[in-house]
């Protein structure tokens, strides 16, 4: 410390204090003689301290000491008024003063301030653990008063106070992991404004670290930007608004401007790399009033002219000096632009230097590996770095660099580095994959799709089946229904004729009236009733479904019919019904048909041939019967009237063309005769297949 | 010629002769005219002017009971007869019920028929025993 008359004082820990008249070189010690009392109590200094009346301050152990400058005579106060008998607790670290000229002390145990016209201590700070506007903690290793008239305290891990003076309460301010804008270490080791007004901290564990009264929040500065350890004991700003930083390893230089940092070493003729020193680990460091700066550490101090440190600004270039994989250098590699990898390749690592000679210990380095660092890493002088199970992908590995001055090469060198993926994971396995589960899903689609198809098949054909059945069903029950019809109509009514005609038989007998009409009738009936009975049975006989046996009874009939009359018939039937199925009433009522069109020729025609006919075109059945016999005049005769009202060829052959109509119309048939005078008669039947 | 005119309305060609012949060798019964089917039954009758119809339960066309309804529409007094096959028919029942003075069966003695045309005529209800 350099006090109003341009002596130096120096304070050290083990070897009292010292006295050190720059323009003459001398030195003069000030050190514990216990048979003095007026000496030092100890020869441990731990603070030197000038108030504004010029008083020299020392903390002297646990004793606050004020030289008299003149005699070279100590006085002491006694600050151990809680009657504290650990030796330890007793300590005073650092003293502040504030406007209005009072002397505040960090002590081991609290904070105590002093009044200097009394020579007294006046207030008193203990820590009470369950007072939460109290002071944090015991130990109070530094305080400090900023221009706001804040009172400011660093303790040794619990959290940094500022005491509003009016209220008495004491504001913490804690590390949180979790908080990049809180404060960034429990322990600071000092407390320093600069020439702005800008509150710096320099802490343990956590760099530099700035504070905004306003937002209340901190900002910090650490290794990551180029600080040589975050382990910082002093600060003083030079008169170029540059703050020197005194650290655990190195002496730094930081421009608040440009927020870089430039270190110096013990190379660089620093009295060593660790600027602290005592049991409290203390780093002291001043500006004398021509701009000097002194630094004490653990091996002496440093002062020097802060104008007189010039930068090396040599830009040096950066160059990868090796490139490893798997730990084993690949020769070449590091020569590359680009490296392209397997999948499993993915363990590398990258040397790199700077090209700065000068003191190449100080080289600092930043890399990014583009794709995997999201941010540059600055790596302080480490000039390697490796990278373990990389995804596939392409990266660029970029390094910068500076020389021993901090100067930082800004042109990065780097190398792409492209790791190829399995091929499982290329584009084409990706479709391949994507069109196998297309395929599979759609496989999975149509057998569902198919299973659906069957159900519905299944479906539909028992749906069909039972559609079948019910119209066999249906069928079985209107041949039943045609056969009781018939029974009724024809067998029932006409025995009942019979017996009617017996009955009139019987009477005329009586009355011996001629009963040969009457028997005839009796007869003729009979013998109808048996070809009608004959019909049915044959219709009934599931053997006669068959077109075959339709045409054995047309051949049949015809001759028994037209043979006795000596007339020739042709019978002509195409193959192809033969396949025909038909049902017993279809055959039966064709077969009738034939039979009256048969009895027509024989009894009315006169004729010597007659052919029948049975074909199949255009989906039709069509049977003709022609004759070549007398004909008669179709014109004047109602034949084809199918309401059958009037029949002017005599009664029974008019009631069988009704017959034969009703027949045909029964079946969805048509029925035609044509017919001309000397050119015979066709009856034409056509049935839709 | 006296006795009860009677037509017959049948399908059955045998069937309407054999009764054609039966009502005329009896002195009773006049045969007023005989028909087939019954369409225009109502026509026939006009010219006729029967006493009794006698008419088959079962024709092609209108069927007996529909027959009934038009004849007791226009002929309120005409008494008529229906043939049937069976007794057990349910159409016995409904002609009986749309205004048929009796029925008898086909298959019933001759004689009964007569009777049962007389039973008919002289406001009595034929039915068959």
């Amino acid at each position: 410390m350099e006090d109003s008359s341009g002596i130096i004082w120096i304070g050290t820990y083990g070897g009292g204090l010292n006295r050190w008249d720059k323009k003459t070189n001398q030195f003069a010690h000030f050190r514990n003689d216990p048979s003095n009392r007026k000496t030092l109590t100890s020869d441990a200094i731990h603070f030197i301290f000038e108030d504004h009346h010029g008083n020299l301050w020392v903390c002297n152990g646990g004793v606050l000491s004020r030289l008299n400058k003149e005699t070279g005579q100590f006085t002491h106060y006694n600050s151990d008024e809680a009657n504290i008998k650990e030796e330890g607790h007793k300590y005073i670290f650092s003293i502040t003063e504030d406007r209005q000229g009072r002397l505040w002390l960090g002590t081991a145990n609290g904070l105590k301030s002093f009044n200097i016209k009394k020579g007294k201590f006046d207030k008193h700070y203990y820590h009470n653990p369950r007072d939460s506007n109290g002071i944090s903690d015991y130990t109070a290793t530094n305080v400090f008063t900023d221009s706001r008239d804040n009172f400011w305290k660093g303790y040794g891990s619990i959290a940094t106070d500022k005491l509003n003076k009016r209220t008495g309460i004491f504001t913490h301010y804690k590390h949180n992991p979790y908080d990049s804008s809180s404060i960034s270490s429990n322990i600071v080791n000092f407390i320093f404004e600069d020439s702005k007004g800008n509150l710096w901290l320099g802490t343990s564990g956590g760099g530099l670290c700035y504070f905004d009264y306003q937002k209340e929040i901190f900002s910090t500065f650490t290794s990551k930007h180029g600080l040589p350890g975050n382990t910082v004991y002093s600060i003083v700003e030079d008169n170029r608004n540059q703050l020197w930083l005194g650290t655990l390893n190195r002496l730094s230089r930081f421009n608040p401007a440009t927020k870089t940092f430039t270190n110096y070493d013990y190379n660089d003729g620093l009295q060593s790399n660790a600027f602290v020193a005592g049991d409290r680990d203390k780093g002291a460091c001043f500006k004398g009033k021509d701009g000097t700066l002194y630094f004490g550490g653990n091996n002496g101090f440093n002062f020097f002219d802060p104008r007189q440190i010039k930068a090396n600004s040599h830009i040096a270039p950066i160059v990868i000096t090796q490139f490893k994989l798997f730990d084993k250098p690949v020769k070449g590699a590091n020569e590359l632009k680009a490296i392209v990898f397997d999948h499993n390749q993915n363990f590398f690592s990258f040397e790199f230097s700077s090209l700065s000679f000068y003191n190449s210990a100080k080289n600092q380095y930043a890399y990014k590996l583009e794709g995997v660092d999201k941010d540059w890493i600055y790596s302080g002088t480490r000039r390697y770095v490796s990278y373990t199970n990389i995804e596939p992908g392409t990266y660029t590995f970029r390094v910068k660099g500076t020389n021993n001055d901090g100067v930082w090469n800004e042109k990065e060198t780097f190398i792409s580095i492209t790791i190829n993926p399995p091929w499982w994971q290329t584009w084409w396995a990706f479709a391949l994959f994507a069109s196998l589960f297309a395929g599979f899903i759609y496989a999975l689609f149509r057998y569902r799709l198919n299973k659906i198809r069957m159900q519905h098949e299944l479906v539909i054909q028992q749906h069909k089946a039972s559609q079948i059945e019910a119209e066999s069903r249906q069928a079985l029950l209107f041949e039943r229904l045609r056969i009781s019809r018939e029974l009724h109509d024809d067998i029932g009514s006409t025995l009942g004729s019979i017996s009617i005609y017996s009955e009139v038989a019987k009477k005329r007998t009586e009355k011996n009236e001629n009963t040969e009409e009457v028997l005839f009738k009796i007869g003729l009936v009979s013998r109808e009733l048996i070809d009608k009975m004959s019909d049915i049975v044959w219709s009934l006989n599931p053997n006669n479904e068959s077109f075959e046996q339709l045409q054995n009874r047309i051949i049949t009939f015809a001759t028994m019919m037209l043979a006795p009359q000596n007339i020739r018939y042709h019978f002509n039937a195409d193959e192809r019904l033969k396949e025909r199925r038909f049902t017993g009433e279809q055959l039966k009522n064709m077969f009738l048909i034939y039979k009256e069109a048969l009895h027509n020729i024989v009894k009315y025609a006169a004729c010597k041939t007659v052919s029948i006919t049975l074909c199949v075109k255009n989906n039709h059945l069509t049977m003709a019967i022609k004759d070549d016999g007398k004909g008669f005049d179709a014109a004047a005769s109602i034949l084809n009237n199918q309401s059958g009202n009037a029949f002017p060829l005599g009664k029974m052959g008019g009631a069988g063309i009704k017959n034969m109509h009703e027949r045909a119309n029964g079946m969805n048939a048509k029925l035609t005769i044509t017919s001309k005078i000397n050119d015979g008669t066709t009856v034409q039947f056509t049935l839709n297949l | 010629m006296g006795g009860i005119k009677v037509i017959i309305l049948d399908d059955n060609d045998s069937m309407r002769d054999s009764i054609s012949m039966l009502l005329q060798d009896s002195a009773d019964f006049t045969l007023a005219g005989s028909y087939c089917p019954c369409l225009d039954a109502t026509e026939n009758i006009t010219n006729t002017k029967p006493d009794v119809v006698i008419m088959d339960i079962d024709m092609p066309g209108m069927n007996g009971i529909e027959g009934v309804k038009l004849i007791r529409k226009n002929f309120p007094t005409i008494q008529i007869l229906m043939l049937t096959l069976f007794d057990d028919d349910e159409k016995v029942f409904a002609a009986i019920k749309a205004g048929a003075n009796g029925y008898i069966l086909k298959n019933a003695e001759p004689q009964h028929l007569l009777h049962a045309i007389s039973e008919v005529y002289n406001g009595g209800c034929a039915y068959d025993s």
